[in-house]
């Protein structure tokens, strides 16, 4: 009877596992400039190892649905790092619109709508600064197989 | 190994360094990481998923700011010494650093070379060279060791040469070099910063070149006062420590031509120093502390200063010496 439970317990813990089938990976870059052998500057993409203040970091997060079954109502979402002061969305994938947070992740919405309150407790609009929560909000459905990034950069103070 | 030994040695010194919340970069050492969240719907389930977790580390900049802080010109008379240039050091990096520093009055541009002389701390912190007690630099061995965003006042001295005449200006310069490294921006030192966190060199190569410049004047007075400090530590030697003894001289000289009547001399007893009572003498005859009828007092005429009145100093007649005693507190 005990044992009945457990391998069903077991079952459903292997089933939502099964269907939870969208995965995320995070990568950190910096851009630096090489020159090649003809003399032209080239921009290229480096994991950000290490770091100093006043350096930019591209945040990648790639996404792939490796499931079987469609996902709906996707949104991915990334605090601002500390230490760190949002720059610009990098990329967004077709379809999704981006909200940001500039009170800790409460209240997500586009950033011109956001504001924070000055040293007197009056709201005043939201800044780069200000903001501690990138979001991106899917449209569309994520098909089996469907993959892609989002990105945004963020300056280390 | 060698800068580690020569940091340990500088620590023992404890300068009083300020520390003021200035650029604030992050810390050196600082773990950076990031991690994303994804919510769906799967045929009715919600599910949540997070990244990996991204780490990046804060490398130390290696940068600084040397800004020479007379307003102007330091105003000397021909033949004086060790006048003092102050500059101000500022850590402007995300971790602490040593430098090392050298004068150079040898430079083009002005119309004589002061003669350098040396380079001394601002061991009181008062931002003002006190002949005594702000102690000599000394290369490797008290390099001012800075944490991040702190700084500290540099006194460069040089010897005016005689034969300067009125209106001249001589320039002199102090450079600063980080001790962990210098090089072209961004030269990487692994492992050398901080806490064995990488260092990288910051936008001015890690070392900085500063002027100053003295302008020479007449004297007002005709008279020129040498000041001359000799340090005796309780210990038998001469380290600026607290018990040591100052013996402080003021040498008079007339400069000018003629005879400059009523010379009256004042001294403020330095910071953090006791006047020892009774010390006070004027050509190695006691003076006594009291106002009355001798030449001198020690705080009657002006409250912590001592007020000689040495009378009449001509040209090429013998100079008259005050000298007195304070105690390091």
């Amino acid at each position: 009877m005990n044992r009945a439970i457990i391998v069903t317990v077991l079952v459903l813990l292997l089933g939502g596992v099964a269907n939870a089938s969208v995965e995320l990976n995070t990568v950190a870059l910096t851009e630096i400039t090489t020159t090649n052998e003809t003399g032209q500057e080239v921009t290229s993409l480096v994991p950000a190892g290490k770091v100093v203040p006043g350096d930019e970091v591209i945040y990648t997060i790639h996404f792939v649905n490796s499931g079987t079954e469609p996902a709906s109502d996707v949104v991915i979402t990334n605090p601002i790092p500390d230490h760190m002061v949002f720059t610009k969305v990098e990329s967004s994938p077709d379809g999704a619109s981006v909200s940001m947070s500039a009170d800790g992740g409460s209240r997500y919405d586009s950033p011109r709508n956001l504001t924070v309150e000055d040293a007197k407790g009056q709201p005043r609009p939201a800044k780069a600064s200000d903001f501690t929560h990138v979001r991106w909000i899917f449209q569309n459905s994520l098909e089996p197989g469907a993959e892609g990034n989002v990105s945004f950069r963020a300056q280390l103070q | 190994m060698r800068l580690a030994s020569r940091l340990l040695l500088v620590a023992a010194f404890s300068l009083p360094f300020v520390t003021c919340a200035l650029a604030d970069g992050t810390p050196a050492g600082t773990d950076i990481t990031s991690q994303a969240t994804i919510n769906y719907t799967i045929t009715g389930t919600v599910y949540t998923e997070l990244s990996n977790t991204v780490t990046t580390s804060v490398a130390e900049v290696l940068d600084l700011s040397l800004v020479w802080q007379d307003a102007a010109p330091v105003e000397v008379p021909p033949g004086i010494l060790g006048q003092a240039l102050a500059f101000r050091l500022t850590n402007i990096g995300n971790g602490s650093d040593a430098y090392s520093l050298v004068g150079q009055s040898t430079l083009g541009g002005d119309d004589f070379d002061p003669v350098l002389a040396n380079i001394h701390l601002d061991t009181n912190g008062n931002s003002r060279f006190d002949p005594g007690i702000d102690e000599l630099y000394i290369p490797g061995g008290n390099d001012p060791v800075l944490a991040a965003d702190a700084f500290t006042l540099l006194f460069l001295l040089n010897d005016i040469p005689p034969n300067a005449t009125v209106g001249q200006l001589g320039a002199s310069m102090l450079s600063a070099a980080s001790n962990t490294g210098v090089g072209a921006p961004g030269t990487v030192f692994v492992g050398a910063g901080e806490n064995g966190v990488d260092a990288m060199v910051g936008a001015n190569g890690g070392n900085l070149e500063t002027q100053g410049s003295y302008r020479i004047v007449a004297l007002s007075a005709q008279v020129a006062i040498l000041k001359s400090a000799v340090v005796a530590d309780p210990f038998g030697g001469s380290q600026p420590v607290a018990g040591a003894i100052i013996t402080y001289a003021l040498s008079v000289i007339a400069t000018g031509t003629g005879i400059t009547n009523d010379v009256v001399v004042s001294d403020a007893i330095p910071l953090n120093t006791t006047y020892n009572p009774g010390t006070l003498m004027l050509n190695s005859t006691p003076v006594t502390d009291a106002v009355d009828g001798d030449p001198g007092d020690m705080g009657g005429t002006t409250p912590g200063t001592i007020t000689v009145s040495i009378g009449d100093v001509a040209v090429g007649g013998p100079g008259q010496t005050i000298t007195f005693t304070v105690t390091i507190d």
